[in-house]
Formats: structure tokens, sequence, C-alpha cells
């Protein structure tokens, strides 16, 4: 069965949540990402779920991709 | 990557959409910002429900598709989103900006046994439009423009001209991107790493006396709003000839300033702003276009021309001058709202007045919602006839949803049953009555029907009940009583745990502590007093 909200009874506490840090950064709109292809192209994207295919072919697929918007 | 791109790469795979940039005020806000506790506790102020769970990497399999997690070996303190692809066992996780991909075998190695899950909200799953009456203006405006444009300015080499106060324009703005809060990578790659702090340093330099009335930014912001706006002035009325005679007297006259803004970056700030320089490229540009193209332009310029000419470079001032002053109003207003929302919030300040009230006892009532056995009781005194009292309603409501078993809330009716009219007095007796034979579900769904048409003769017509109303009548009656002998005459009124809502908060704000609340035992204490108070009364 899958885990979900609902059936776990092993939830953090309140004090535990306070000291797991979620993340810093200021709120960014509207960026991209940037992807490196093993060819060494860097291709613009609008989020890193879109590296694969922006890889495709000849540039030899996605080696990393970076940026703001992945 | 921010927290959150992360999280709204989460929500939206759970097909949420949230206002991001309300959601950002409000987590920036939070009092234990940047924790896990204040991103939990926004999403609950959203309505989405969320937990943060122990799981054994054992128990990975049988983990949702996405999630986040907080992963071993990370040099930024950050989470990290995961989606798990069940066909090939990969796992992609999205951390510090980038995406890798993980076997089951290396993943279990990164695993610390936290996980952040959010449910699925059918109610926000509706993507918010993103098309507003202020797009469809701007539509219109924009496709007239282009009309007229087509109309009359269709030669291609004085639109070329266009170009340089449009590429200045957008330079300026960016130089001023601190003020219009533009965050991009784009943008902020103009003035990157080291030298950000040089563009801003130029910019916004107050080193020369003259520079705190008028700075490098807003001569390069106005001057290029003027030649653009002159350019359709002239261009409208075919006079373009005038308008170059115009630009080369600008032109000329913009060189000292230019000078001048090298002069200050080489020897004064002993720095170099890319911007500056830019635009700095862009007037030389300029200059170059005039005296290339338009050096033979024999038109004289007549007064009514110069006076044009002025009278919008006036206006352009002047409007820059209004909208700068209302961006730093509004950018210190935002500021100073971030920080008493922050102040707001914190949860110790808010107990600290809350169990500074007296305790305040209330009467027994039939109408009880949630555990009874709940350690946080929320007495909860309405009237459906009071306009305040639906926002409070439907607040505990969704409180009611989130922690059925960690709340309870009693009910009050603070309703003078002989006063009011016949139907009014029905409405009440009625929902008193639907609460005591078909339950808890059956009256939400009748005081829900109430809010949401406020047609008394329609509800009474759907929801009445025939009953003898005697024993609603009593209670009713005994709860106004008690409420106007202990001056407790109006609504809302919440009561938790025996201590009065402090008044300086609003009722609705209790969103903002009810997660602390419910996990805080100390303000459990009041019960007992409480309970000897009830005692007192009894006796």
């Amino acid at each position: 069965m899958k885990i979900n909200l609902k059936n776990s009874k092993n939830q953090l506490s309140r004090d535990e949540m306070k000291t797991i840090i979620a993340g810093n950064g200021a709120f960014i709109q509207g960026d991209g990402a940037y992807v490196l292809c093993n060819n060494g192209d860097e291709v613009a994207v609008n989020d890193c779920s879109e590296m694969d295919k922006a890889c495709e072919g000849s540039k030899g697929g996605a080696k990393i991709c970076s940026g703001g918007g992945n | 990557m921010t927290i959150y791109r992360l999280l709204f790469l989460y929500l939206k795979k759970m097909n949420i959409h949230l206002d991001q940039k309300e959601f950002a005020f409000q987590l920036e806000s939070h009092p234990d910002f940047p924790s896990l506790a204040a991103l939990s506790d926004t999403l609950n102020l959203f309505q989405v429900a969320n937990a943060a769970l122990h799981v054994h990497a054992s128990e990975i399999d049988s983990l949702p598709t996405n999630f986040i997690t907080k992963l071993k070996d990370t040099k930024e303190d950050t989470l990290s989103y995961v989606e798990t692809h069940d066909t090939n066992h990969e796992f992609i996780v999205y951390q510090n900006s980038k995406k890798t991909i993980f076997s089951k075998e290396a993943f279990v190695k990164k695993w610390k046994g936290i996980v952040f899950l959010v449910a699925e909200n059918t109610a926000l799953q509706k993507k918010l439009s993103s098309f507003t009456f202020i797009h469809a203006v701007t539509l219109v405006c924009f496709l007239s423009f282009l009309a007229l444009v087509k109309q009359h300015l269709l030669i291609t080499e004085q639109f070329l001209f266009l170009l340089f106060p449009a590429i200045g324009f957008f330079l300026s703005v960016i130089a001023l991107k601190h003020l219009f809060k533009i965050e991009h990578t784009i943008f902020n790659s103009f003035c990157h790493g080291a030298t950000s702090e040089n563009c801003s340093e130029i910019v916004h330099s107050t080193h020369w006396k003259f520079l705190d009335f008028i700075n490098f930014s807003d001569v390069s912001i106005t001057f290029f709003s003027f030649q653009i706006v002159l350019f359709f002035i002239f261009g409208f009325t075919t006079n373009f000839d005038i308008f170059f005679q115009l630009q080369s007297i600008m032109l000329l006259a913009a060189v000292p300033i230019l000078i001048l803004s090298l002069y200050y970056q080489k020897f004064i700030a002993k720095k170099w702003c890319t911007i500056c320089i830019s635009i700095g490229g862009i007037i030389l540009g300029e200059l170059l276009y005039v005296f290339v193209f338009h050096q033979n332009n024999t038109s004289e310029i007549t007064f009514f021309e110069y006076t044009v000419s002025v009278f919008s470079l006036g206006i352009i001032v002047l409007l820059w001058y209004f909208i700068k002053d209302s961006y730093v109003k509004i950018n210190r207003l935002e500021t100073a709202e971030r920080k008493a929302i922050t102040f707001k919030k914190n949860y110790l300040l808010f107990k600290n007045t809350l169990i500074s009230n007296p305790i305040t006892v209330v009467p027994q009532t039939a109408l009880i919602f949630g555990n009874e056995k709940a350690k946080l009781t929320l007495e909860f005194v309405t009237n459906p006839f009071c306009g305040f009292c639906e926002a409070p309603y439907f607040m505990l409501k969704n409180i009611l949803e989130r922690h059925e078993n960690d709340v309870c809330i009693r009910l009050f009716f603070n309703f003078d049953i002989h006063k009011n009219r016949n139907e009014a007095s029905q409405l009440v007796q009625q929902l008193v009555y639907t609460y005591q034979t078909y339950g808890v579900k059956a009256f939400m769904k009748a005081l829900d029907a109430w809010y949401e048409e406020k047609n008394l003769a329609h509800w009474l017509q759907k929801h009445s009940h025939t009953f003898d109303s005697f024993e609603v009548d009593r209670m009713l009656q005994k709860h106004r009583s008690y409420f106007v002998d202990h001056q407790l005459t109006f609504t809302p009124l919440l009561i938790i745990n025996g201590y009065k809502f402090p008044e300086m908060y609003s009722i609705t704000d209790l969103n903002y502590f009810i997660e602390e609340i419910i996990h805080d035992h100390t303000i459990q204490l009041a019960e007992s007093r409480k309970a000897i108070n009830r005692v007192d009364t009894i006796i």
C-alpha cells in the first residue's frame, strides 16, 4: 500500500519540523533553466523536465541542467 | 533552485495551483521561515493538507511517485524534490539547481528518512486564469497601436532608429530592477557576479550633491522615454525630419552627461558598470545614426514643435517622478507589511496575549463538533444573521476538517428567540434540530446553504422539518440569557480553552496559530482552571 497522509502514523513532531531547513532564496518569477548537452551546446529551457528533449539527436543527450527554473 | 521552484514543481505535478506571490509572502513572513514547519503551516493556510513523515529506507517503494525529501550529503541545506519512475526504477532528484538521476541503490544510500507530502485538493486543481481584465485592455491597446503604426509608420529605416531608445529604455529598466523588483536570470546576467554591486553603486550613487535630486538612472529612463514619445508624436504627424533635428540637439546635449558618467565610474567610484557603459554605447550609436543618415536635414524647427517637445519632456519627467515615488513607497510598504505580518504571526506573543485574558466560562451546548475529548476546545458564539460570523465559521470548519481528532468545537447561537421575527427564529431552530436529528454533516450542509444563498424563505422551504421546538427554544433562550447576563452580547466570539480570543487579532488569524496551539501542551492549563471555575459556577 502506498504511503499517504491518511495512512501514515509516523509524522514528524513540530519541533523536528522547526529544525529542518526547507530552503532559502528569494522568490523568482518566470525564471528559466539551462541544459548542457553532451556535444557542449547550452540550451535554454523553461524547466529541467525539458532537458532530455532539448538535447535530443545530434546533441548527444543531456549532461546537466541548471538554473532557477528546474 | 529556491524552495519555491521545488515546491511549485511538486504542486504542479499534484495539479494544485496556488497564487505563487501570495504564497511566497505568507511563507517568508512566517516567524519560523525557512523551516519545514513554516512551509507546512503556509500550505495549511492555503488549505493544502500536508505532512512530514519518517519513512524507513525499506519503505521507499511504498512512497508516492512524487515527493519532497531531505537527502544526505547535500552541500546546501535544502530539500529535494523527487520523481520516481516505476518502469525503470529511477529516481529523478531536483536539488540545488540540478536534476540528477539515481538508481534505487544510489538513492537509498542518500536516504535520510524524511519525506514531505501534500494531499491532492480538488478545490485547488482549477488553474488560476492568467488572462485578466488588465491583459485584455493591454491587448486592445497594443492592437490599436499596431493599427496606427501600420497606417502611419511604415518606413523601415526610421523604425530602425526606434531600436536604439527601445534598447536604452530596456537597459534603464534593468538598471532599476531593484526598484521594479524584477528578478530574472536573464536580467541578472547583465550585472552578474562581482560587478553586480558596481552597477547598483553607480546607478544609485549620491556621491555628488546633484545626484540626490536626479541620478544617472533617472536621466537615462526619462531620456529614452522622451525619445520614444517624440518618435511617435512626430511619426504620426509624418514629421520625421523635425524629429531627427531634435534628436541631434538632444544627443549632443547628452554627450557631457555621458562623459560625466564615465568620469564618475573611472575616477570617483573606480568601478565600471556594464549597464551604464551599454547605455552610453546606445547614445553614441544614436548620435552616429543621426549624423550619418540625417545630417542634410534642412527643416527648421518651429516654436510650436519646440513647445510640444518641452511639454512632452515635462510630462515624462513628472510622470517618472510620480512612478518612481510610488514604487519606492510600495516597496517600503511591502517590507513594512511583511515585518508586521511576521510580528503578528508570532505565536508566543499571541499566546501571552491570549492567556492574559480572564477565563471566560460558557454554559453547556448541544452543538459539539470534532473530538469531545480533545485537549483543545474552541467555543464559538455566533449568529446566522451576523455577517462577520461567516468567515470565522468557514475557518473553523476548515480547521475541523484538518484536525478532527485534535479539536473540539462547541457552538452557540447568541440569538433572542422571542425578540426576532418568526422566520428568523425558525432558521436557528431548524439548524439546531438538524444537528440533533441528522448530525454534524447535515448541520454544516444546512448552514453552508444559508451562507450561500441568504434567502430566508427559500432556505426554510428547502431545509424545514416539522418538530416540537420547545426543547430547542429552551436551550437557545438559556444561552441568550447567559450571554446577556455576562455581557457577552457580541458575535462572533471565540474562546480558546477558556480564554477569550484577543481583540487585537482578527478571529481568522487563528489560522496562523492553530498548528502551534494544537501542539502546545502548556495552553491546556487553562482547561483545568476552567473546569474548576465551572464547578464553582454550578455550586
